[in-house]
């Protein structure tokens, strides 16, 4: 975890710099590494989707570039403020914050949150600190419940002794200390139903481990807590999703980063994280053929473009799961499960799974 | 040329063989008279042509003898008529005649202007002969009578509007003995058969227009002319008998005329009328003064508005000279008909005198590679020897043919005429130099006008023409309209361009097609059909204007930008300063101090820059 004054310091190096290029009598500017496709690259040998070293420069006195440079400017001040008086504002406060306009004219230094989550991303690449490092928030999504003891702003929470509900996780848990640590894995699955399932049949207990689940696409605070669960404590990260493309992609992202937030893919990506989802061989193994849902063009498509990423395409094992669907023509879906048992995902499919190391790497 | 001269013969075979009346109502849309609204227009369209052609060649004339040149100028007035009822028999849709009230309870009926005996007359019913068939009246009520027509219930309509169109101009008038003919004989003329860039070829001129003031209202063309060397003006009141010959209903001479000499056509006619809009007789006046700035058009309307499109222009226009068919562009029904009209007596001698660009030597080489003796009659050619002769001909190495068939506006004109139109604050204009196709000559002119006072709403103005004719009709199909969504608008600095590809905001576009036959894509002649070769010269010309139009909005939006520069900069400096000084804790002040003197530096750097260009 980075140290609140390194964060301090850089923002104040970047006004520094600023400064004395205008002292110089110098067009002060922004060097921005360019957030496109262009400059994302797959690095083989950390495994990650990384960011090039291409960047944009940005000058105040510049007609294109005005806007956006002190868009950036606005944020870094507001960063600097939440900083020194130790408070989180979100995304949407944010805007708020640096909405105005100048006087005399009709230019408003933002006139939708786009522009502002943009400037705030800029400013992540130029000081290399994260949003939630910035004391900027998204909103908070998603539940953990298990074997694991945390201090959260001076509460000691027990996430085995939260009801039904579980932990609520936050969109920052950067600054979350774990106390003790009993679990021996994560599984963390992307849809709330199957969380509720295994909250009810006590899985954490049985397996010692800690269930998680986003809606969706996790957030950055999930996918931060995943990571920050496998190396400080070293606990293996099981992804449980459906058979079908949508789910490898979730599962891709958490492993290996994605093209949007590839700037920060070195604190997101979990490179230890195991696909736990249903394969073709679990749907032949538990008679799930029948749960089968068709493809859409739209699925085939998803599945033609996942099949061609980089750290798939070498891969025999991922690449005989993509065959073997696109000739099922269909996908099926980790509720499918049920069919066999209401239970029948808690008391056979992970514990048989776990134990037999039934996992994709 | 083949494809109206076709027409125009066509429709003198078919009036042959039936009567005028008929010969109206089975080719009312070859004449352009499909509604009430595109009706009025053509007839106005052609008493202005025909005002335009004689006052032109008048003027071309004085301009030969070395006389002081009198420009053209045209007045058109058009009144509305009191309208009244009409009977339409079953099963058709013209009248048989006007009824008109006479008393509480009595109707009388009107033809031609002239209230009609009846026949009989019986208590409420009344009996007419009118024109061969039975018409009866029966009063029952205030309102209308009931009719019969040969025993059959007819029905009383209202009429639709009836206007006056008057059109004077001060040409050389028309010659007392001459009037019956030019107005009261349909193809009367040779205009059809002129090879050179005329007006004409667009409807079969005036008489048709007489004859459908005399199919809609019964009324007669009235005409006044008179010529220089006579004091009185005549007035005679014309209409085409059945048999295609003028009936003159009155003659008179009558002391004063409008100008010193001049043709006046009045006309009563059933039609509609708009006071503004694309397909207005206001529009149709502005648009034709634009593209002749020599003449003077006056437009009195009916709600007594009247608009005077001033001459811009102290030229006339070349003369356009009358070619002889070029062999590429013939067609066999032309070839044949030119063949068995022609005063050549041998087939070699027709080649050389009645084609352009046909050689003595080159005859020889042709008849001799078809195998045709060079001293054989024209008129005894086989069809099979015509069809050879036709493929050789248009095989043939010839010269193109000449060009001074054609008059084009000109490019100085056409601009002084488009701003005084548009009043725009820029105007790039181009004459093309005449192009051959298959043997036709023709060129295009084109202009884009910009700002001022053009309105900014809409998509841009588009002013069609073809041999200085407006088109109203058909835009959408019009090669006119696919040269102009075919560029590429954006390019030449034009901001907003409409999904159609037509440019959005201050804009007027014209084009202009000149040619001694012009492919329009249907019998109605309001659109040019989309050859690729025009479409090709329209676009080129378009391109012309438009790179001009670019530099001027290039050095107007640099302009622009220069000053926002300044102020963007002062505008968002104060917030700079605030928000890094909130960074690093310097003042504010300090900050904007230093920032406007790196602001004027780099202006200073820049003006510099912007002379050494200048000086390059």
């Amino acid at each position: 975890m980075r140290n609140k004054k390194d964060v301090k310091k850089k923002l104040e190096e970047l006004g520094k710099t600023l400064y004395k290029e205008i002292k110089e009598g110098k067009n002060p500017f922004l060097d921005i590494p360019i957030r496109a496709l262009s400059n994302v690259y797959f690095n083989p040998k950390t495994k990650l989707i990384e960011l090039g070293d291409a960047k944009s420069r940005r000058y105040f006195f510049n007609v294109a570039h005005i806007r956006k440079f002190v868009q950036t400017i606005e944020v870094a001040s507001l960063a600097k403020e939440l900083l020194d008086v130790n408070k989180h504002l979100s995304l949407r406060q944010v805007f708020y914050a640096i909405r105005k306009t100048l006087p005399g004219t009709k230019i408003d230094i933002v006139e939708d949150q786009t522009e502002s989550n943009q400037a705030i991303e800029d400013l992540e690449l130029i000081t290399g600190a994260s949003r939630e490092e910035l004391h900027i928030n998204a909103k908070k999504s998603g539940a953990a419940a298990g074997k694991i003891i945390i201090k959260d702003k001076g509460d000691t929470i027990d996430w085995s002794k939260l009801g039904s509900g579980g932990w609520s996780i936050p969109s920052n848990t950067e600054d979350i200390e774990f106390k003790k640590v009993d679990a021996k894995f994560v599984i963390y699955m992307e849809k709330d139903a199957m969380w509720e399932r295994l909250h009810e049949d006590k899985v954490w207990e049985k397996l010692k481990c800690v269930i998680i689940a986003s809606q969706g696409q996790a957030t950055r605070g999930i996918r931060r807590l995943l990571r920050r669960l496998s190396d400080e404590h070293g606990l293996p990260i099981y992804v449980l999703t459906d058979f079908d493309p949508w789910g490898f992609y979730i599962y891709s992202v958490l492993k290996y980063g994605s093209i949007a937030l590839a700037h920060i893919s070195k604190k997101l990506a979990i490179p230890n994280a195991k696909f736990l989802g249903l394969t073709a061989e679990d749907i032949k193994k538990y008679k799930l053929e029948k749960q089968k849902i068709k493809f859409k063009d739209v699925d085939l498509r998803r599945l033609e473009q996942i099949k061609e990423y980089e750290w798939f395409k070498d891969d025999k094992r991922w690449q005989r799961q993509f065959k073997l669907m696109k000739e099922m023509k269909g996908k099926v879906e980790l509720d499918a499960l049920v069919t066999r048992g209401i239970s029948f995902v808690s008391n056979v499919y992970l514990p048989e799974k776990i134990k037999n190391k039934d996992w994709i790497d | 040329m083949p494809k109206e001269v076709e027409i125009a013969e066509k429709l003198g075979e078919r009036m042959k063989a039936v009567s005028v009346a008929e010969f109206f109502k089975k080719n009312k849309h070859l004449l352009g008279f499909d509604n009430p609204l595109k009706s009025m227009l053509v007839v106005v369209k052609e008493a202005v042509d025909n005002a335009l052609d004689a006052t032109e060649e008048y003027a071309y004339e004085l301009q030969k003898k070395g006389k002081e040149i009198e420009f053209p100028e045209i007045k058109v007035e058009i009144k509305k008529e009191e309208h009244g009822l009409v009977i339409i028999p079953e099963g058709s849709d013209i009248p048989i005649a006007d009824l008109v009230k006479t008393g509480k309870r009595n109707w009388d009926l009107v033809l031609f202007g002239k209230r009609l005996r009846a026949s009989k007359v019986e208590g409420n019913t009344k009996e007419y002969n009118v024109e061969g068939r039975k018409v009866k009246l029966v009063f029952t009520s205030a309102i209308k009578p009931q009719v019969y027509v040969d025993g059959v219930k007819a029905s009383v309509k209202e009429r639709t509007l009836k206007y006056k169109v008057s059109v004077t101009d001060n040409g050389p008038g028309i010659i007392e003995s001459k009037i019956p003919n030019v107005f009261g004989k349909l193809l009367y003329g040779s205009k059809f058969h002129r090879l050179r860039q005329s007006r004409g070829q667009q409807g079969i001129g005036i008489s048709s227009a007489v004859l459908y003031a005399q199919q809609t209202t019964g009324i007669p063309a009235r005409i006044t002319s008179k010529v220089k060397t006579k004091s009185k003006a005549v007035v005679m009141e014309i209409s085409i008998a059945d048999n295609n010959e003028p009936i003159i209903h009155s003659k008179e001479y009558v002391d004063g005329f409008d100008y010193e000499h001049g043709t006046k056509v009045e006309l009563v006619i059933e039609a509609d009328y708009r006071e503004s809009g694309e397909k207005s007789v206001y529009e149709f006046i502005r648009r034709t003064a634009i593209v002749n700035p020599h003449a003077t058009f006056i437009l009195i309307e009916p709600n007594k508005r009247k608009t005077v499109f001033k001459r811009t222009s102290n030229k006339l226009p070349k003369e356009p000279k009358e070619i002889k068919p070029h062999p590429h562009g013939l067609e066999f029904g032309k070839l044949k008909d030119m063949l068995i009209a022609t005063k050549a007596r041998t087939i070699k001698s027709f080649l050389v005198n009645d084609l352009s660009r046909v050689s003595s030597q080159m005859a020889d080489n042709i008849l001799k590679k078809v195998n045709i003796d060079a001293n054989k009659k024209p008129a005894e050619l086989t069809r099979q020897e015509i069809e050879k002769l036709l493929r050789a001909l248009h095989k043939a190495p010839l010269q193109r043919p000449s060009t001074d068939c054609l008059s084009p506006i000109g490019e100085n004109a056409l601009r002084k005429s488009i701003l005084a139109d548009t009043k725009a604050e820029f105007v790039a204009v181009v004459s093309r130099k005449p192009t051959v196709y298959k043997g036709i000559p023709f060129l295009v002119e084109a202009a884009i006008a910009y700002g001022g006072e053009i309105k900014s709403e809409g998509m841009a103005q588009r002013l069609r023409y073809a041999n200085k004719i407006p088109l109203l009709y058909d835009a959408a199909g019009c090669a006119t309209t696919k040269a102009i969504q075919e560029m590429n608008w954006k390019q030449y600095k034009v901001q907003s361009v409409a999904q159609n590809g037509v440019p959005m905001g201050p804009y007027v576009i014209l084009i202009h097609l000149a040619s001694v036959w012009v492919p329009y894509t249907s019998e109605g002649k309001s659109a040019i059909a989309s050859y690729p070769e025009i479409i090709k010269e329209m676009k080129l010309a378009l391109q012309d204007c438009a790179r001009k139009l670019k530099s001027y909005l290039g050095a107007k939006i640099r302009e622009a930008i220069k000053a926002q520069r300044v102020s963007l900069f002062e505008a968002y400096m104060p917030e700079f300063a605030l928000a890094l000084s909130k960074i690093i804790g310097v003042k504010e002040d300090e900050i904007k101090k230093d920032l406007v003197k790196v602001l004027s530096k780099l202006n200073k750097l820049r003006a510099k820059q912007e002379g050494e260009e200048n000086e390059k």
